[in-house]
């Protein structure tokens, strides 16, 4: 059975109008029921989440209880002292067990400009540790301009919409240290295969969307793709570790 | 546990033939990877989906005539595992009325009606299809995203014209609950499960709503990919008889009823 592990999963958050948040250990179940080995975990939905400090240490003790989760915690720029600086972000993430960051640019009110987001990317590249880029919140223009920047950081592109075939394609090429999420709502035909062909398999990421969508779907479209068994291996998880093994822990 | 969840984790097909009742084949304003119609095939072989139903991508504009004879082409190179639905716009009444015997002479399946072309279902120029599609029993597959308005039209047909199976396209995008409502507001109106998002417990909700027998597999290829909307049936918390009614039973009873109608 090829070994999934999903680059994006989440627990613990909640949308407006949600009176109850999907718990750490509903998260682990789908798991199970799905048999994905390991979820890289944020706190999901992050519409209402307001304290980056407060969710991490939340995000840290749940995934304590659970070897299936790696964190995934928010880190933001530090310029105003208002959070400890970016390299001891990136510190405590690693510490903690982190396997990537989310960053929030527009919900944690900073600019993804040079002169704000530089020293966090630069202390994100130092330690190689990926970086989760939502295209809700990081558009692919961003992501193209900080690959740029950092070309050592590897930045993971996720929640793309299944109509972004000419932007992404350009992008992958043009930037090795770019990745993809095949994570809702990824959903092209013939996609998984498309893309290994047109950048590389070793540049896709099996990923679900977790709790919000079912990962069935996900599994779906990895696992009728057609492609070799090295290639799926890879996608499900080999990537994913070759990255984990990349930071300097 | 789940025989098909087993199915799809060991990357193999259901045992059973898949029946797509939304799908779509031709080139579209983003690329889509493979536009022959020997690549859908090899994708309905992989997974096991014995028919799809398919419209044109372009099936809002006026050049309908143009994308319904591109459908016949798949048709008529994947002969009994593409079909066709004849897409429509009401130019008037007449034309629609040639249109739609045309493509039905030429062996399509049903029809499909997309309302972004800013017309409502009901518009005096679809009546002549309707007609005809109500004498034969086809099914008509009308594209929805939880609007009162498009319900509202839909149901008016429903009763106007019962012999029609009428499918409500991407059910649960929006207001599932008025899904589920027009669903059960007549009995032969159908649930599609086709929805890029794919959330998680809609298609169980939706199922718990209308009934099991009310919701039919749409994948919306090539809008999306049609492995990844099965991988969501396979995986959901249903029981595999409930799954085997969405993603084939359900649909064979609505072509079945054309088919007999037919002859």
């Amino acid at each position: 059975m090829v070994e999934l592990i999903d680059v994006q999963a989440g627990f613990g958050g909640l949308a407006a109008g949600e009176r109850e948040a999907v718990s750490a250990a509903e998260l682990v179940a789908e798991l199970h029921r799905h048999r994905i080995g390991q979820a890289l975990a944020r706190i999901v939905p992050d519409g209402i989440d307001f304290d980056v400090e407060r969710s991490n240490e939340s995000l840290y003790q749940a995934c304590a209880e659970f070897p299936e989760l790696l964190p995934c915690p928010v880190v933001l720029p530090a310029h105003c002292g208002d959070v400890p600086s970016e390299a001891e972000q990136v510190a405590g993430a690693i510490a903690a067990g982190a396997g990537a960051v989310v960053v929030r640019p527009g919900p944690d009110y900073w600019l993804p400009e040079r002169w704000v987001a530089g020293p966090l990317l630069e202390a994100l590249a130092a330690m190689r540790l990926p970086v989760l880029c939502l295209s809700r919140l990081v558009p692919l223009p961003v992501v193209a301009q900080w690959a740029q920047w950092v070309p050592e950081l590897p930045l993971i592109v996720a929640e793309v919409a299944y109509n972004q075939n000419r932007n992404l394609v350009p992008l992958l090429q043009a930037f090795p240290n770019t990745f993809l999420s095949l994570g809702n709502n990824f959903t092209a035909h013939c996609g998984v295969e498309f893309y290994a062909s047109m950048v590389g398999a070793d540049r896709l990421l099996f990923g679900t969307g977790l709790p919000a969508a079912e990962a069935g779907a996900a599994i779906g479209q990895l696992l009728y793709a057609d492609l070799t068994g090295e290639e799926r291996e890879w996608i499900g998880a080999g990537n994913f570790r070759r990255l984990q093994e990349g930071i300097g822990r | 546990m789940s025989a098909l969840l087993d199915k799809l984790r060991a990357g193999e097909a259901p045992d059973f033939g898949v029946i797509d009742l939304h799908g779509h084949v031709g080139r579209y304003a983003y690329p889509i990877p493979d536009l022959a119609a020997e690549g859908l095939l090899e994708v309905l072989d992989r997974v096991h989906v014995e028919h799809i139903v398919c419209s044109h991508m372009q099936c809002m504009g006026r050049n309908m005539d143009w994308g319904n004879r591109e459908v016949l082409a798949y048709m008529q190179a994947c002969p009994g595992r593409i079909l066709g639905y004849v897409s429509l716009f009401p130019a008037s009444p007449a034309e629609v009325q040639t249109q739609v015997e045309q493509c039905l002479a030429d062996g399509f399946t049903g029809l499909k009606l997309h309302d972004h072309n800013g017309f409502p279902y009901d518009d005096p120029a679809y009546l002549p299809a309707y007609a005809i599609a109500n004498e034969r029993a086809l099914p008509v597959l009308f594209h929805t995203w939880g609007q009162d308005r498009q319900f509202a039209a839909i149901l008016r047909l429903a009763e106007r014209f019962p012999e029609l199976s009428v499918i409500l396209a991407h059910g649960g995008s929006q207001n599932p609950d008025l899904y589920i409502k027009t669903a059960l507001a007549a009995p032969r109106i159908y649930i599609d499960t086709c929805f890029s998002a794919c959330r998680r417990g809609l298609v169980e909700y939706l199922v718990a709503g209308a009934g099991a027998d009310r919701i039919v597999f749409g994948s919306d290829c090539y809008f999306y990919s049609l492995t990844q909307q099965l991988g969501k049936i396979l995986g959901a918390k249903l029981d595999d008889l409930t799954k085997q009614r969405i993603l084939r039973d359900n649909a064979a009873g609505i072509l079945g009823r054309c088919a007999q109608q037919g002859e």
